[in-house]
Order: structure tokens, then C-alpha cells, then sequence
């Protein structure tokens, strides 16, 4: 019995591999003029479940990323959640293939976790080429039943302004540095849910000041706003140039450097003050980065770039888009280049050490360097 | 409204839309039946076909499938002991002892029509209170949101009833499993032994498969029998819904426990269904039967689950707080579909909301009709030999349970919590306080954490908190002169789940 | 047995709450908190859970309440080595191919199937499976071979 159970076994094991052998011979065929053929899948890693605000950009351009890309390949979106989003990063630094078929979408809260070099990160951005960028805009606004008004009321509220965050190693961390560069007094309520939850907290005047994204503002802060429930006070602006001008999205509302210059005067200048610019690009101007990485094959890098500038100018795109991202225009071509380029090269150790001190020393981020990657 | 109510009516009845609706049901039937697979993989599933949709048709099938999940998992945790979703623990309790007599089919039978009854009533509430729930939600701020978190936990009292040590240390044990990853209130990770996997915490549904299919496994393989223990059954679907039936009441007051704690955000859902377990055994009389086998076990949580779906729409539309893993997705398909949750939900968007809820109760009937239909087939699984049936399990499992984060540490962590969850089972220590802890243990933290920093001691005095902190007195009290006239009648082992 | 394997997971997790009780002085101040009170708490109510347990065993031993319905361990130990066999298999050789080894040995082995039932068993599984991911869009667990 025991010998006829092996010869069973054998027999299967036999059957599945050459079953297997036969699936994984399947491979691509480059013979054609474009890098990728219709037959071939492009692999979107997002680092985060399903629903959320990246994954539902990522899954909005995968269509016209397909129609775009020479060769139509096919568009995939692969969630691997976990970690706060390092491990999708993680994973497709270390263990995908450089072979033009894997791309990462990042976002702000992966970039501000690799800004912090939060625990477990194993990926570098400067070990990534872009292929395009999102924008995205930020805006604050307070609850005029509770203390803040209008800009004005910003050095002298009535009552003390409470900011509500998720935790210091969020997007948040760069909202407590423009309170600091508009010289306030906020007291910071760490621990909320998410940006929902800290949104009922700000309508039941459990905090008075709060951020929100473009499409949250539009979405659920406009209808307040309407409702004399909530009053926009400024936006984070988009850096151009190493300049800061008004968020497309927002023209009426002015941004943090107007702000500070009605506060006290003077338009913002100093450390401070290039460390929020930096920063803020990285985080808005460049919202979210479809990423190859650096040994990914030329071809397909320049594939992707192009599909970016068509699917840009796609009017179907841009009307779609409209309602999910808002009125910004993709970072694409050499601009991204350029873009990134500038944001890595502005995000020295230096610049980001700076950061976490400020954070370390104010808002109770546990202590790190910058520097001790990997 | 009513007028709106049936305009979106006809929106929904078009042919198209109701075909989408029996589609998003079959998908939300086969992840409902398919052990350990939540909302969030049916989700994944049907979002690339919402692109491009209008939204009342990506609505039907988006909530077609949502609504059904809880109808169609309670098969596996009536017939197999086995969580169907982390949503439908506690039917355990006493469908399985059921199944295990041989009665099946009529704790099918029942479940479903409590479910469909639960999610109808939980659409027409919604429908009630669409208008006014957002004010509802405001008066809930951290402080309330606590003293509801100790009130979720006050439960762990009713659910061990025989050895309340065992319960409460059980209880404390899911606490500090609900500690594992990031601190809500600094950035730190605690007890993750620098894994990445542990980052966000244990997953529930590991969790769950871990503590209750394992043991439920291994005990099978050990008895060496079928399920029914005997060759054939006992007890029909029609039975079933007489029970649902007489017990008319109940189902009610489930499902507005259910659309009430499905409404409160951030905080348990995943629980809803031990919540109203824990108070049909308190409220019950001749409550010994309980968790060996008696029907109104089924029936309670089961008419809660479907009917927290319901709830659990007011977060997530008018705030846009997704409550679980499914009501995320369901706003990302939202927003794919050009429409932002929010206060707008009940004015520019009110139609939109309008065919959710309508969907919503078409898809609970369609759903718990195709369920009955199976039921008696499918409830004859519990006459397949256990050893032949196990190991298919098993492989289920290992699939199952990787879905939730892709990552080996899901099926090592499966491993580790069924050892878990076998010794306890052998030395009868009741695992459902261990849940119920685990899941509101960062709720507790977190909100516990953000009254003190926001308002210092002064929350202590808000009325509602006190009215709340006088509830839970009051459950612990009664559950405590509950256990004692039956403490000289110890449940024999196996009895708890 | 039973007697003595209470004791042992009141001694077990014991030692699992003094551990973290103590690991958690180290987090900082507002992350120590919660922890350590859950922590102290369970180690209280373990304790007491031990010193119960231990006087349980001086009692001399009633025959009626000694393990009851106690399923026997070995056998238990046996089976839970056939799942960790199984997902150790997978890790080296993939779902798939451990899959229908697993089924096919225990099967054979265990359920004392006839071979063309289990022959046919592991096809219809494998196939299920297949579809199954295909339509859900499942993972399966990564492993050493890559299959």
C-alpha cells in the first residue's frame, strides 16, 4: 500500500510540474517595433488597499494608460497594503524586476515616510527614474463657531486653535511646519482616524482648524463652506520655480506666503521657509509619482513618458479626471524630470535632518537621522 | 422624500440595473460562502467594471454585493464552524451545535430569514433617518466615542458566562493582540519584532479563521466523523423560518442594534454581530440553551449583521469615514464614478443615496431567496466524512487567509493563532471575548487618548457619557447576578465557542 | 491533562503579560500607557488564574470532572503536523504542486480513499482553485521555487 501511495504521488508531482513547465514557458515576445505588444500586462504596484485616494487615481489612468502606451499593453493595478504603504515600496524595490513590466504609484505619505526614514523603509526614490507626476492641492480652513473667523483672527483667536492629526509621521508633519512658518500657537490632537474622522471632529468643534486635499475640500468642506460652517483661510500654493503661486484649483484663496505677509508684513523668508518649500513639493506639487526603476529598460521608461504627455492632453482624460483630481495638469515629459530632480536635490540630508529635528523637538517624533538608510 | 424615494425606484427597475444587481449578488454570494474572503476582495473584483458607469448602475452592482455577504456566509459558519466573514463569528455559537445535530437545514433556514428581515428593516431605517443622521453622528465626540468602545467591551461580561475569569482574561488577551503595530497616538510600533507585517497589526480575519476554523479543523480530523455525527437530517428550511417567525422580535430589535452600531463610526462593526448575540442571551428567558444549540443564537446576529451594512452607509456617505475594508472600496468606486461622499449625499447626490438603499433591499431578498434555495443541498456538507472534508478546508485556509495582506506572515500568523485558539478550546476558555477585545482595543486607545489630550478630565462629566457609563454598569451588575443561580450548572466543555 | 494543560497557559500567558508589561516601559510615554495598564491587568487576573489552577490540582481528583470531553493530544499533535507538513511544503514548492501532494497523501493515507478518488478529488480541487483565483483575482503564497 505504502509503495502504490508513492508511485501515486510521483506520478502527480510529475503531472503538475510539467503542467507548471508548460504555463511558465509562455514568455514575451519582443520582436516587434514597440517595447510592449497587447499581449504583454504592465504591473502598477500601489501601496495601499483598494478604495483608497491613490488606488483610485491609479485605477482612473490604467485605461488610458493602456490606450497610450505604444503596443497597448494591459494595465494592472496590484494592491500590496501594509506598513503604512512602505511594504508595496519595499517590495517592488527589492524583489520586482527591472524589466520595464513593474511600475510603483507613490503618494504623499509614502513620500513624507521616506522624508522621515520611518522604520522599515527600503527603497530610495534617488534608485527611481519617473516616468509622470500628479499634483494635488492643500487647503486650511477653520470653524468660525469656534474661535477663528478669518485670517485675521489666526495670531489672536478667541479660542485656542486646535489642529487635529493622524500622527506626527503623516502629510500632517508639514502642516505643523507652516504653523511654524506663519509664526502660530496651535495645540496639535494627535491620534485621529483618518481625514474623515478628524473632518467630524473639526465640525463638532472638537478641533477649529483643519486640512483637507482638493477633492475632500471640493467634496465635503465646500458644502460648509456654503453653509457659513467653515471658512477657507489658505492653501499650501504650488511651487514653481522655488516660487510659491496660487493653487489652480483655489484662485480665489490665497496661499501661506500672502498670508504670512498680511500677518506680519513681510513676505516669509529664511531656513524655515525653504525647508516648507521643499518639502511642499514634494508632498503637493508632486503629489503622486508613477516610478520605473533606474534599471529599467529605456524603451519602456520612454513608452510610458510619452503615453503621459498623450494621455494629458486626452480631452476624455481631462474631463474625467476633473472630478477626481481636480483642474491640475499632469507633471509630464522633461518636466518631470526636472521636477523630481529638483525635489530630491532640495530634500538634502541636511534639509531633511532639519525636518525630523523639528519634529523631534516639538511634536514628539522619536529620533532618527535621515542618513542610515538601509 | 417619498416622492424621491420611488422616482429612484423606477431608476433601479430598469432592466439593465436589476441585472446588475444579480450579478454584484452572485459575486457577493460566492465571496460570502468562500470562508475567510471579505468584502474587500468581492470589491476588488467588481471595481474595474464600475469604470466608466453611471452611478446608479455601478451602485447596483457595487451594493448588490456588499449586501449579501452577510447573507451567504453564514453557510460556512452554521455548516463548518467556520467564520464566513469576520462579520458572522457569533452565528457559530449555535448554528454549529446545530448543524452538528443534524439540524442544518433549519438553522439555514432561519439565518436567512433573519437576514433578509434584518436587512430590509436596516434599508427602511436608513431610508428614515437619512435626513437626520448627520446630526446624530456629531454628537458623538471622542468622549461618547469611548464610553461606547467600554460599552462594546462591558459585553465580554455577557459572553463568559460560566468561568467570568476565564472571559475577561480571554478579553484582556485580545487587548494586548490589538496593541501589535502602530501607536494611534505617536509614531511607534509596538510588539511587531521589527516586521513590516506587523506594521498595521494582526488582520482580523487571520485572526479569525486562526482561533475558530483550526480548532474546529483538528477536532474533526480527531471525532472521525462526519459533521451531523450521524447519516442523515434532521430538520428543514421551512422549520427554520417558522423559528424566524415566532421570534419576530428579536430579529427587530437586532437589526436597530445593528443599524445603530453599524451608524457610529470608527468603532465596531466587526463586533455588531456578538453585540446582539450578548444581548438576546441576557434578554432571553430560558437562556441555558445558548451556545448548545438553540436558535435564537442564530437568529440574533444574523438579523444584525445584515442590518449593520445599512448603518454603516451614514459614516461612510455623508462623512466619507469608510467603516470597513468593503465601505472603502465602495467609496473609492464612488469617486471613480464622479461622485464625492459627503453632506452633498442627502442634496445634489439624494437620488444616488436613494438607489443604494433601494438596491440595498432588492439585493438582501434577492440574496436570502437564492441562499434558501441552497440551503438544503449545501447543508448536506455536513455529511461529508470529516477527513475527506478537512483537508480541502485547509487548502481553503491557506488561500484564504493570504489574501489579507499577500504576505506569509498571514498564513504563519494563521498557524500561530489556531494553536492559539485549539488550546484554548481544549481547556474551554471562550474565545469570543478574545475578538471582541482585539477589535476594540485601538478603539479604546485611541479614543481614550484623544479625550484626555482634548478636553483633560472635563469629558467625565458630559451628559452622555454618563448616561452610557451608567448602561454599563448596570450590564455588568446584571451579568454578574445572571451567572451566579446557574453556577452550579457548568456548561460541559466544547459548550462555548 | 486537562488540569495540567490550564496551568501551563495560566503560566504561559502570564509570562506573556509580565514580558510585555515590561517591553512596554520602553515605548514612549503616550504610546506606554495603554500597554503596560493592559499588561498589569493581565497579569493580576493570570495570576489569580494560576494560584486557582494550582489549587485545583492539590484537590484530590474526581473521576467525573477530570478531562472532560477532553480530546485526546497526540492524535491532535498529528494533524496539526499534517498542516504545518503542508504549509511548509508550500513555502519550498508552491501552492499548487503542494496542494496536490497534501490532498493526495492524506487522502490516500488518511480518509482511505480508493486512488482514482483521490485522483479525481485533486483534479476538481486544483481546477476549482484555479478558476476560483482566476475570477477573484486571488494570490497565492509566494515560494522558494517560484511556482
Amino acid at each position: 500500500m505504502l509503495r502504490k501511495g508513492l508511485i501515486l504521488v510521483s506520478i502527480l508531482l510529475l503531472a503538475v510540474s510539467t503542467l507548471f513547465a508548460a504555463g511558465g514557458a509562455e514568455s514575451r515576445d519582443g520582436s516587434a517595433d514597440t517595447f510592449y505588444t497587447s499581449r504583454d500586462t504592465l504591473e502598477v504596484i500601489v501601496s495601499w488597499s483598494a478604495g483608497g485616494g491613490t488606488d483610485t487615481i491609479a485605477r482612473l489612468m490604467a485605461p488610458y494608460l493602456s490606450k497610450h502606451i505604444e503596443g497597448e499593453p494591459g494595465v494592472q493595478i496590484i494592491n500590496v497594503a501594509g506598513g503604512g504603504g512602505i511594504q508595496g515600496h519595499n517590495e517592488f524595490a527589492l524583489r520586482r524586476r527591472p524589466d520595464g513590466t513593474n511600475m510603483l504609484f507613490s503618494a504623499g505619505s509614502s513620500q513624507i515616510a521616506y522624508l522621515l526614514n520611518e522604520p522599515g523603509i527600503r527603497f530610495d526614490f534617488r534608485d527611481m527614474q519617473p516616468a509622470f507626476g500628479v499634483p494635488a492641492g492643500a487647503v486650511i480652513y477653520s470653524n468660525p463657531q469656534a474661535g477663528v473667523s478669518s485670517v485675521d483672527d489666526l495670531l489672536n483667536p478667541s479660542e485656542p486653535i486646535r489642529f487635529g492629526s493622524i500622527g506626527v509621521a503623516s502629510t500632517d508633519a508639514i502642516v505643523l511646519l507652516a504653523f511654524d512658518v506663519l509664526g502660530l500657537d496651535v495645540q496639535t490632537i494627535f491620534g485621529y482616524e483618518g481625514s474623515g474622522a478628524i473632518r467630524v471632529a473639526f465640525e463638532q468643534g472638537e478641533v477649529n482648524i483643519n486640512r483637507d486635499g482638493t477633492i475632500g475640500y471640493l467634496g465635503n468642506v465646500l458644502p460648509l463652506v456654503e453653509d457659513g460652517l467653515a471658512v477657507p483661510l489658505f492653501t499650501f500654493g504650488q511651487v514653481r520655480d522655488g516660487q510659491v503661486v496660487r493653487d489652480p484649483a483655489f484662485p480665489d484663496i490665497p496661499t501661506i506666503a500672502e498670508v504670512h505677509e498680511r500677518l506680519h508684513g513681510v513676505p516669509p523668508s529664511g531656513d524655515t521657509w525653504e525647508m516648507f518649500k521643499a518639502i511642499s513639493s514634494a508632498l503637493f506639487t508632486l503629489e503622486k509619482v508613477m516610478w520605473f526603476q533606474k534599471d529599467a529598460p529605456a524603451e519602456a521608461v520612454q513608452a510610458v513618458k510619452d503615453a503621459g504627455v498623450k494621455i494629458s492632453a486626452d480631452p476624455e482624460f481631462r474631463s474625467h479626471a476633473q472630478s477626481i483630481f481636480g483642474p491640475y495638469e499632469l507633471i509630464v515629459g522633461d518636466e518631470i524630470e526636472s521636477a523630481v530632480h529638483d525635489m530630491l536635490s532640495a530634500l538634502s540630508v541636511e534639509v531633511r535632518n532639519e525636518f525630523i529635528q523639528f519634529l523631534v523637538d516639538n511634536y514628539g517624533l522619536s529620533p532618527r537621522s535621515a542618513e542610515a538608510q538601509q | 422624500m417619498f416622492e424621491a424615494g420611488l422616482e429612484a425606484l423606477t431608476l433601479i427597475l430598469q432592466p439593465a440595473r436589476l441585472g446588475f444587481i444579480v450579478l454584484g449578488t452572485s459575486i457577493g454570494m460566492i465571496v460570502g460562502i468562500l470562508p475567510g474572503l471579505g468584502g474587500a476582495v468581492g470589491m476588488s473584483v467588481v471595481l474595474p467594471f464600475v469604470f466608466g458607469m453611471d452611478p446608479y448602475s455601478g451602485m447596483a452592482l457595487l451594493m448588490g454585493m456588499v449586501a449579501v455577504i452577510h447573507t451567504a456566509d453564514t453557510f460556512p459558519s452554521v455548516l463548518l464552524g467556520i467564520p464566513g466573514s469576520s462579520g458572522s463569528q457569533a452565528t457559530i455559537m449555535d448554528g454549529y451545535p446545530l448543524a452538528k445535530q443534524g439540524q442544518a437545514a433549519r438553522a439555514l433556514g432561519a439565518a436567512f430569514t433573519s437576514s433578509v428581515v434584518g436587512g430590509l428593516f436596516g434599508a427602511v431605517l436608513l431610508f428614515a433617518t437619512v435626513n437626520f443622521a448627520r446630526p446624530l453622528v456629531l454628537a458623538l465626540r471622542s468622549p461618547e466615542l469611548f464610553m461606547l468602545t467600554i460599552l462594546g467591551l462591558s459585553m465580554v461580561g455577557v459572553l463568559s458566562r460560566g468561568s467570568a475569569l476565564k472571559g475577561v482574561l480571554a478579553g484582556v488577551l485580545g487587548l494586548l493582540l490589538g496593541v501589535v503595530g502602530g501607536a494611534p497616538a505617536v509614531s511607534e510600533y509596538r510588539f511587531t519584532f521589527n516586521s513590516i507585517y506587523l506594521f498595521d497589526g494582526i488582520p482580523l480575519p487571520v485572526l479569525a479563521l486562526g482561533l475558530f476554523a483550526l480548532p474546529e479543523m483538528i477536532e474533526l480530523l480527531i471525532r472521525d466523523t462526519n459533521i451531523a455525527g450521524k447519516a442523515e437530517l434532521t430538520g428543514s428550511r421551512l422549520q427554520g423560518i417558522k423559528d424566524a417567525v415566532k421570534y419576530r422580535w428579536l430579529i427587530i430589535r437586532s437589526s436597530f442594534i445593528g443599524v445603530l452600531v453599524g451608524m457610529v463610526p470608527g468603532l465596531g462593526g466587526p463586533v455588531v454581530d456578538w453585540i446582539a448575540y450578548g444581548i438576546a442571551v441576557r434578554t432571553s428567558k430560558n437562556n441555558e440553551n445558548f451556545g448548545k444549540g438553540d436558535i435564537r443564537g442564530v437568529i440574533a446576529p444574523e438579523a444584525a449583521n445584515n442590518a449593520k451594512e445599512c448603518g454603516a452607509l451614514v459614516p461612510t456617505m455623508l462623512f466619507g469615514i469608510p467603516g470597513s475594508s468593503t465601505t472603502a472600496i465602495l467609496l473609492g468606486g464612488l469617486i471613480l464614478m464622479g461622485i464625492e461622499a459627503g453632506p452633498r449625499m442627502v442634496s445634489t447626490n439624494l437620488p444616488v443615496m436613494l438607489t443604494i438603499i433601494w438596491t440595498l433591499a432588492i439585493a438582501n431578498v434577492i440574496g436570502a431567496l437564492l441562499c434558501l434555495s441552497f440551503a438544503g443541498l449545501v447543508s448536506k456538507v455536513s455529511l461529508i466524512p470529516g477527513k475527506v472534508l478537512v483537508p480541502f478546508l485547509m487548502v481553503i485556509m491557506v488561500v484564504a487567509s493570504y489574501q489579507s495582506t499577500r504576505h506569509w506572515g498571514d498564513v504563519i500568523t494563521f498557524l500561530i493563532i489556531g494553536l492559539l485558539g485549539w488550546v484554548m478550546k481544549s481547556i474551554d476558555w471562550p474565545r469570543a471575548p478574545l475578538i471582541i477585545g482585539f477589535v476594540l482595543s485601538t478603539p479604546a486607545e485611541r479614543y481614550l487618548h484623544l479625550s484626555m489630550s482634548r478636553y483633560g478630565f472635563s469629558w467625565m462629566s458630559f451628559p452622555i457619557v454618563i448616561v452610557i457609563a451608567v448602561i454599563v454598569v448596570v450590564i455588568l451588575l446584571y451579568g454578574t447576578a445572571g451567572k451566579k443561580h446557574k453556577k452550579d450548572t457548568p456548561p460541559p466543555g466544547g459548550g462555548y465557542v | 491533562m486537562y488540569r495540567y494543560l490550564s496551568l501551563g497557559f495560566g503560566i504561559f500567558i502570564l509570562l506573556l503579560f509580565v514580558t510585555t508589561g515590561i517591553a512596554g516601559l520602553g515605548f514612549q510615554r503616550l504610546a506606554m500607557y495603554y500597554p503596560v495598564t493592559v499588561s498589569l491587568i493581565g497579569t493580576l487576573l493570570s495570576l489569580i488564574y494560576v494560584i486557582q489552577q494550582v489549587n485545583q490540582l492539590r484537590k484530590p481528583v474526581e473521576a467525573s470532572r477530570e478531562d472532560p470531553d477532553m480530546l485526546p493530544f497526540d492524535k491532535a499533535f498529528v494533524y496539526l503536523a499534517w498542516f504545518i507538513g503542508y504549509i511548509l511544503l508550500i513555502s519550498v514548492v508552491g501552492l499548487m504542486v503542494s496542494t496536490a501532494c497534501y490532498l493526495g497523501v492524506f487522502l490516500y493515507f488518511q480518509a482511505k480513499m480508493r486512488w482514482w478518488g483521490v485522483l479525481i478529488s485533486i483534479a476538481s480541487a486544483l481546477l476549482v482553485l484555479n478558476l476560483i483565483s482566476q475570477v477573484m483575482n486571488l494570490y497565492w503564497p509566494r515560494s522558494l521555487l517560484g511556482w
